[in-house]
Parts: structure tokens; C-alpha cells; sequence
């Protein structure tokens, strides 16, 4: 309770907050004085998404206690907006592009107003050397540090920006259309949401990677105070199985666990403490089975099956021309395997939404999401509803990168919104996001390749295989993608291509950026660039050899006749690397 | 130690393409779009696709402005929200520039089916004839017979004409054959060329990329400054895959659960980077564009690794390329892994 008043100053007006002084100076902003402008990620003080200006200085606030800033002035995005108009840096920012899904944006800006408060004129490393504190998922950086020096001249020439009037219209470099809410601190995402008498949820995840579920104990939690509702399994009205490709996911798992981070039961409760503690308080048996984590292993016979239908989720194939044919006309032919990592999407903003009960006994559900439509056909399944009494809106979202494309607290969201016919909110953590979310798949690729003394490639043999993790997502999707384009951008006469996606106890593998193909273009790439170097060959002539051109064909037989400007963009960085093929140097 | 610093130090170039269908593979991808022109001239755009800040809203907006020849201030875009907007279908696979943006051209193609025939007779010049631009109708061959855009609005409701349009596109494909995996599975490409320039310190096997050099044909950039923006986000977020980031999991368990044990790029890892645009009009795509989200990010890592072999004359086979492993590999005297066999 309340046992402390916190005087400070924020955009230069007194406050005064009764809390208790350990309370991180975010939440005070955000939730006691309504600042939402402030945007909580890491919430380690690593990503600089909360800076906020202390005494000028840009300081994360999602690790300082209100009780520190005592008697000092607090400077947030909604404090360097007069009113309704951006200033120059906002300006900056949204003129030269710096600003993309604007998770990152208001603490940017705010490092970057510190840095120009102090040095006017500041050098580029100068502004990457103050921004290095703030990460940014979706820019790139470039154009930050463009805007940071372009709002050092705006600040400089003081006069005030000479926006005429935008006629801009198809081929024009123009700024976004969301690009002012976003640098102002004003665009509203999931988190930001708050309506009267909303309620918190939280889910209890397994802790095991594999085992049977023999019992779920709720008694305890059900009577705690401050609970609305605890549900497992047996409370879902609906289809307790989702999955974009397959349904093959569980809502709450009721008969086993797939990996650490399957959702079991749900709580919501008035403050989101109480939810975390009613979750504590769940005691789930298990009865643990054997584990898989090796997709090699797991698609070997005689393993334990992760879901009935086996451990080989998809196997696809491809077929062009004849590779064995293929490789006994090759000059030389390179056999290698390569690997590539599980990888985080991270974007800024962490899964999150709110769900309200509508008056028509439907469900609307406010969520950071990349297909609002498909999130409202699994919550219909899942609810029993019709698809018309679910209505799904998305919020300015904080990046994606594929992530957002699964279904993460929408189902759970709006499954207590019905039940407690309250407002619901749940916002991921980082290490929700790590844990439970899905992930970029790792691939294990062996690559053969056969290919005349000229350089032309004239075989290719090729098998991936995907690890999935514990449920199929996306991973369809990626089996199949890779496939076209495990070759890359070249025309083949003769390839073999074997593709495996496998279930394993690994965290899912889903969407992200490229479906697979960053993953076997590096492959496909160090392949073919050793090749060249085997051959003696300059890997830019090695390209222009076999990169495909308006009348080759693909991986699929597809002849490519229009729209083809791979040998045009080879050539533009090559001249812009002052690389060119005959290049003696390597 | 012999030599100085700089030859501990290690630069090398290296290339990688890409190739990518737009849109999903082998399958239909359709996308809607609502579009409304109130009576003062202002335009409603309800589309399905979802803006997750690579700036499909700002494309979307400037595809309708262009189609209806109205300035972008005109145009008020509402997009993904089910109780407003059709289905876009999902915000991946590179896709709403093309397969949105048509679904909104093609509905204010609806709109401008009535819109020229009402301008015809208002104007009394062949619709064929007729240009839209600035806000304003008029006969191309002699511009100084216009109507403007928001009196054409009127006429049209005083008509009993209301000017709504809908439109949705799905991209044109051959499905894959199952046994040999042969077809046509997308209409689109984009293309992609990037070359990295990397320094290798080779006593402590950190890397640094110093530059990168990036062309793609986008069929037509609709928003140069969202193509570059792409661009430039995707080639940090492959650097971040070839030299930083790995998810960890341990028995089932995810180890790296916070930023100081999973590593994103920041701004110092930031090469200076320069992107070049080539345009090759795709011809199903709105006024020529095909996509680059993914695209941007595709060749990146594999750009790096090239360099990096470049420099130290050997390939690391295994993403995330960490100082150890380029450490362990000038160590070794051969990369070889041994397992150089069929899986």
C-alpha cells in the first residue's frame, strides 16, 4: 500500500505521487500519471525504449525508483511536443524516415534531444556513440542518425520547417502516414491501453519440454483474493486446438505438455501481481516422457512420437532435370553441411492486447498482431462463437518480423473477457517472448554442388532439415519455401531437393523474416562463392554466370520472361563496391 | 609479436543474391480493400492489410491518391480491424504491397468507372480522354477543360451515385507438383544483390562490418524512403543472425531470457550502408511493385559470411559466426567439420 509521497517535477509541472519509492519511475509514469508516451520493453534497462530525460540527462526509467528522482525534473516525449506541434527533432525523424513500427522512437528522440542540449553540432560517430544505448528492430540505424543530424540543423537554422503542403503520390520519398503519433509519444499500442475495471491475466506454462498431464489442481488459486477466474482445458467452450497450417497447438494443454512454455491453465485478477501469485499457486502433475531436441534424432524410427501422427511433420520434394546425369558431366564437385541458429524476431513491443465482452455476447479483442482476421477465426473456434461476434482490431504495432503472425494472448484474452465479462489485458515479458514465442527455424543443410571448369553450375543436390520445435506454425510454410529457394537466385538444369520439417521439444520454430530463405542462401551463397574459388573463378563472374536472367528458369522449371532485375542489381553494387569481375586482388 | 596492428586486422568483400517469391508459395494470398469518397472530396481507404510499421499504410494511401488523382492529405486510411476492414490476409511473405495495393487499386478503379462516366457528361469529352490528377478531372489534350474532383463527388451523389468501391486480388500461380516440386508457385520475384566489405581483428576473431552495398528490383519503389527504410533494417537484422544472435536452449529450457545473453545489433554495429533501387515494372503488380520486406533481410548473412571468408580465407559453415569460431578456425588447420556426408 501506499506508504510514501514522491514530489518531482514532469514536463515541468509539479507532481506529487503516493507510492512506494521503490517503484520503477515508468510505471509511475505510465500508470499513475497516464504518460504512455514512455514505451516499457526490456525492462533491464538495456534497449532504451523508456528513456526519458532526468535532469537532462537520457536515462533508462524502466530501472529507477520513483524514490531516486525525488526533487529532480523528468522530461518525457509528451514533454518536448509542444501541445499538438512537433519540434524540430520530431521533425527530423519523421522527414527523413526514421521512424518505422515508432516502438523505439520516443526514447530515441529523448537520447537524442539530451545529445543536442549538450553538443549542438555533434559528429556522426558522436550521435551513434549517444544512440548506443537505444535499440532499434526495424531501421537499421541509418536513417536515426541522419535524423539526429538533420534535426542538429533544423535546431541550428531555427526556422520552422517548410512543409507545403504534401502532394506526394506514387515514386515519391514520403514520409509515413503514422510517422507524427509515433514520434509525439501519441500512438496508441496494446500497452497502452487501459479501460475502467480491466482485469489482468496470466498464464501457467509447463516446466517440463515433454510429459503427460495426469491432474490440475486449481483450489487453491480459485480461492485467493482478488482472482475473477482461473481456467484450464476443460473450461474451453470450443475448439481447443489452433495452428495457422495445422491445428495442432493446444489453447491449455489437457492431456500433454510439448515443450517449456505450453500453456496450462489461466488466471485473471485485479492487479497483475495477484494473477502471478494465483498462477504460482496452480499445482500441476506430470508424468514425464522422453525427450527429443535433436531433429536428426527425432525423425530416426523408433522415437517417441511428440504428436500421433509422427515426428515428420512435412517432407517436400523437388525434382528438375537429371542430377545424376547432372553431376557426371561436372568438372568438379563440393559436398558440404551447414547449420544455421534458432533466432529471436525481438521486435520492441512484446506480444500483448486487451479483450472486452461485447453486449451481443461476442468478444472484442484489442492485440499487437500481423492478421487481425486470422486471430478472429481461431478465437471464434475456440470460443463457439460466430466469426461475425468476434471482432479483432489491431494495434500500432511494435514490429513484427513474423512473430505476430501466430496466436499468442488473443484465444486466452478473449476466453476470460467471456468469462469475467471484464475488460482483460496481458503483456508479454521478454522472457515470455523467448520462452514461449515462436523462433526463426535452425536448419541443418547439406549442400552438393557439381559445376563445369567455365563456372556454369550444372548440379545440385541438396537436404534440409527443419526443426520445428513442438508444434507445426508456420513451419509448413518454411519446408516448402526453402525448397524454391534453396538454390537461390540461380538457374540449375539439373537439382535434388529433399526438405524435412520435425517436430522436437524445442521451443516453436514459425514465421520470420524470409520464411527459411536467409538460412539456406547462406548455405546456397558460401557454397557457391567456394566453388568459384576452386575454380578460380571471381565470385562476381561466378554470379553473373549462373544468376538467373529473363529467359532462365527457376528451381521449379518456371521460365522467368519480365520483371527480372537481378543482373541490373548486381551490376549497381558492384559499381558502387568498385568490385568488378576481373579484380585480380583475390 | 611481428607485423603491426594493421595486420591483425583482415578486410574482406563478399556478394550474395536473392531471389524471392512474393506472396505465399504455390498457393492463393487474397487481399481486400473497401474504398469510399465522401462528399468533400476526402477518401476512405478500409484495407485488411496490417501496418506492423514497414509502412504498407503510407503505400496503401499513396496507391489510392495516385489511382484517384487526389493529393495523399485527402486520403484517411483505416486498415486491419474486422469490424471495418475486409481481409488482408497475413502482413508476411512480402506481400501487401503487391497484394494489397492492388486490392486498393482495383477498388478505386470501381470508383472511377462512375466517376468518368458522370465526368463525361459534365465535361462532354470522351471518357477515354479523361485525365485525374491534382483533384482534378480534365481533358488531357486541353487541360483547361476540368471539373473539379470534389464537384464530380457531388454530382455523382446528386445523381444517386454513391462512389464506394471494393476490389480483391489474389496472385496469379501454377501449384507445385508434389512428386518433382515443378511449377510456377509465384508470379512475382524480387531481386537482390548485396555486397559486405567486414574487418576481422584475427587475434580476438571480432568482426566488424564497415560497409554494405545493397541493390534490389522492386518492380517500382511506390515509397523510395519505406524501400531504403527496409533495406536498411534488413541488412542489420542479418548481421545481427551472422555474427550476434542464437536463441539457447538448454534440455527444453532457454537460457538467453534477457538482453545481456542475447545480443541485437545496436547502432555501432551499424555498417554505413547504401542502397540502390532497380525498377522493372512488374506487370501485375500496382503501377509495377512487387515487395522487399523479406527480401532485404535474405542475402544479408550470407553476404557476411562471404566477406568474412574473404579475409581469413575460410568458410564458417555455422551461423552465428562468433569470435570463437573464427578464432577456433584459424586455429584448426583445416575448417573441415568431418561430416561432410549426406545427413
Amino acid at each position: 500500500m501506499p506508504d510514501f509521497k514522491v514530489r518531482f517535477w514532469v514536463n515541468e509541472k509539479p507532481v506529487a505521487v503516493e507510492t512506494s519509492p521503490s517503484r520503477f519511475l515508468i510505471d509511475v509514469l505510465r500508470e499513475e500519471l497516464g504518460l504512455t508516451g514512455t514505451k516499457k520493453s526490456c525492462g533491464e534497462g538495456e534497449c532504451g525504449a523508456c528513456t526519458v530525460l532526468l535532469n537532462g540527462e537520457a536515462v533508462p526509467s524502466c530501472i529507477i525508483p520513483v524514490g531516486r528522482v525525488e526533487g529532480k525534473y523528468v522530461t518525457t516525449i509528451e514533454g518536448i511536443s509542444q501541445g499538438e506541434s512537433t519540434n524540430p527533432i520530431q521533425e527530423a525523424f519523421i522527414e527523413a524516415g526514421a521512424v518505422q513500427c515508432g516502438y523505439c522512437t520516443p526514447g530515441m528522440i529523448l537520447s537524442a534531444t539530451a545529445l543536442l542540449n549538450k553538443n549542438p553540432h555533434p559528429t556522426r560517430q558522436e550521435v551513434k556513440q549517444a544512440l548506443s544505448g537505444n535499440i532499434c528492430r526495424c531501421t537499421g540505424y541509418k536513417k536515426i542518425i541522419d535524423a539526429v543530424l538533420l534535426a542538429a540543423e533544423k535546431v541550428s537554422r531555427e526556422g520552422s520547417s517548410d512543409q507545403s503542403g504534401y502532394n506526394y503520390l506514387v515514386g515519391a520519398r514520403i514520409p509515413r502516414v503514422d510517422s507524427s503519433p509515433k514520434a509525439t509519444g501519441k500512438a496508441v499500442y496494446a500497452g497502452d491501453i487501459n479501460f475502467p475495471g480491466m482485469i489482468y491475466a496470466a498464464v501457467l506454462r509447463s516446466e517440463h519440454p515433454h510429459a503427460l498431464i495426469t491432474g490440475v489442481d486449481t483450489s487453491c488459486a480459485q480461492k485467493m483474493n482478488d482472482v475473477e477466474a482461473v481456467m484450464t482445458a476443460a473450461n474451453i467452450p470450443g475448439r481447443n486446438l489452433f495452428g495457422l497450417i495445422i491445428k495442432d497447438q493446444p489453447v491449455l494443454a489437457h492431456d500433454k505438455v510439448r515443450y517449456v512454455g505450453d500453456a496450462v491453465a489461466l488466471v485473471a485478477a485485479r492487479t497483475p501481481a495477484a494473477a502471478n501469485e494465483a498462477i504460482s499457486q496452480i499445482k500441476v502433475s506430470y508424468q514425464e516422457l522422453p525427450v527429443l531436441f535433436n531433429p536428426i534424432e527425432a525423425m530416426a524410427e523408433g522415437q517417441v512420437k511428440i504428436h500421433e501422427s509422427g515426428n515428420i511433420l512435412l517432407h517436400r520434394r523437388l525434382c528438375k532435370g537429371d542430377v545424376t546425369q547432372g553431376f557426371s558431366e561436372a568438372d568438379i564437385v563440393y559436398e558440404k553441411r551447414y547449420s544455421t541458429q534458432r533466432v529471436a524476431h525481438c521486435p520492441l513491443e512484446w506480444e500483448a492486447g486487451v479483450a472486452l465482452p461485447t453486449l451481443d455476447g461476442g468478444v472484442e479483442v484489442y492485440v499487437s498482431t500481423q492478421n487481425p482476421h486470422y486471430d478472429r477465426s481461431e478465437i471464434a473456434a475456440c470460443l463457439n462463437l460466430r466469426e461475425s461476434k468476434v471482432i479483432v482490431r489491431q494495434t500500432v504495432t511494435g514490429g513484427g518480423f513474423g512473430v505476430k503472425l501466430d496466436i499468442s494472448v488473443q484465444c486466452h484474452l478473449a476466453l476470460l473477457a467471456l468469462k469475467t465479462r471484464k475488460p482483460v489485458k496481458m503483456v508479454y515479458s521478454f522472457e515470455d517472448h523467448m520462452k514461449v514465442s515462436t523462433k526463426r527455424h535452425p536448419i541443418e543443410m547439406y549442400y552438393k554442388m557439381g559445376a563445369k571448369r567455365d563456372g556454369r553450375i550444372v548440379a545440385a543436390e541438396i537436404k534440409l532439415i527443419s526443426d520445428t520445435g513442438a508444434y507445426a506454425s508456420y513451419g509448413p510454410s518454411v519446408v516448402n519455401r526453402v525448397v524454391s529457394h534453396c538454390t537461390g537466385a540461380y538457374s540449375i538444369p539439373n537439382i535434388k531437393v529433399d526438405s524435412y520439417g520435425v517436430y522436437t521439444n524445442n521451443t516453436p520454430s514459425g514465421a520470420m523474416r524470409g520464411f527459411g530463405v536467409p538460412q539456406v542462401t547462406f548455405a546456397c551463397e558460401s557454397h557457391i562463392d567456394a566453388l568459384g574459388r576452386q575454380l578460380g573463378i571471381d565470385p562476381i563472374q561466378m554470379r553473373l554466370i549462373n544468376a538467373l536472367a529473363p529467359g532462365r528458369d527457376t528451381s521449379t522449371g518456371q521460365v522467368l520472361t519480365e520483371s527480372v532485375g537481378l543482373q541490373e542489381a548486381i551490376k549497381a553494387v558492384c559499381e558502387a563496391a568498385k568490385w568488378s569481375p576481373t579484380d585480380a586482388g583475390r | 609479436m611481428p607485423g603491426g596492428e594493421f595486420d591483425m586486422k583482415k578486410i574482406g568483400k563478399g556478394i550474395a543474391l536473392v531471389c524471392f517469391g512474393i506472396g505465399n508459395t504455390g498457393a492463393v494470398n487474397p487481399a481486400a480493400a473497401f474504398v469510399e469518397v465522401l462528399t468533400d472530396g476526402s477518401v476512405k481507404v478500409l484495407a485488411g492489410a496490417a501496418d506492423i510499421g514497414q509502412g504498407s499504410n503510407t503505400v496503401l494511401a499513396q496507391i489510392a491518391a495516385e489511382t484517384l488523382g487526389v493529393n495523399m492529405e485527402d486520403v484517411h486510411i483505416v486498415t486491419a480491424d474486422t469490424s471495418m476492414t475486409p481481409d488482408g490476409g497475413a502482413t508476411s511473405a512480402s506481400r501487401q504491397t503487391y497484394v494489397s495495393g492492388n486490392a486498393v487499386r482495383l477498388a478505386c478503379k470501381e470508383i472511377l468507372t462512375v466517376l468518368s462516366e458522370v465526368a463525361e457528361r459534365m465535361l462532354g469529352i470522351d471518357k477515354e480522354l479523361l485525365a485525374f490528377k491534382n483533384g482534378k478531372i480534365y481533358c488531357q489534350s486541353y487541360p483547361k477543360k476540368m471539373v473539379e474532383f470534389k464537384e464530380l463527388v457531388n454530382r455523382c451523389r446528386a445523381e444517386g451515385r454513391l462512389l464506394v468501391g471494393s476490389g480483391y486480388f489474389t496472385p496469379p500461380f501454377t501449384p507445385l507438383d508434389l512428386e518433382n516440386g515443378q511449377g510456377a508457385p509465384f508470379k512475382a520475384y524480387s531481386f537482390g544483390a548485396q555486397v559486405a566489405e567486414v574487418e576481422v581483428d584475427i587475434l580476438t576473431g571480432k568482426v566488424q562490418v564497415l560497409r554494405v552495398w545493397a541493390a534490389y528490383d522492386v518492380g517500382k519503389a511506390i515509397n523510395p524512403l519505406g524501400v531504403e527504410g527496409q533495406v536498411e533494417g534488413g541488412v542489420i537484422m542479418g548481421i545481427g543472425q551472422a555474427l550476434l544472435e542464437e536463441v539457447v536452449i538448454k534440455n527444453g529450457v532457454t537460457i538467453t531470457d534477457s538482453f545481456s545473453n542475447y545480443l541485437l545489433p545496436t547502432c555501432l554495429d551499424a555498417p554505413e550502408t547504401n542502397v540502390y533501387i532497380v525498377e522493372s515494372h512488374e506487370p501485375t503488380g500496382p503501377f509495377g511493385a512487387k515487395g522487399v520486406g523479406e527480401p532485404a533481410l535474405v542475402p544479408a548473412p550470407a553476404a557476411v559470411a562471404n566477406a568474412i571468408a574473404d579475409a581469413i580465407g575460410i568458410y564458417i559453415d555455422e551461423l552465428p559466426i562468433t569470435p570463437e569460431k573464427i578464432l577456433a578456425a584459424l586455429n584448426s588447420k583445416d575448417n573441415e567439420r568431418g561430416h561432410e556426408k549426406m545427413i
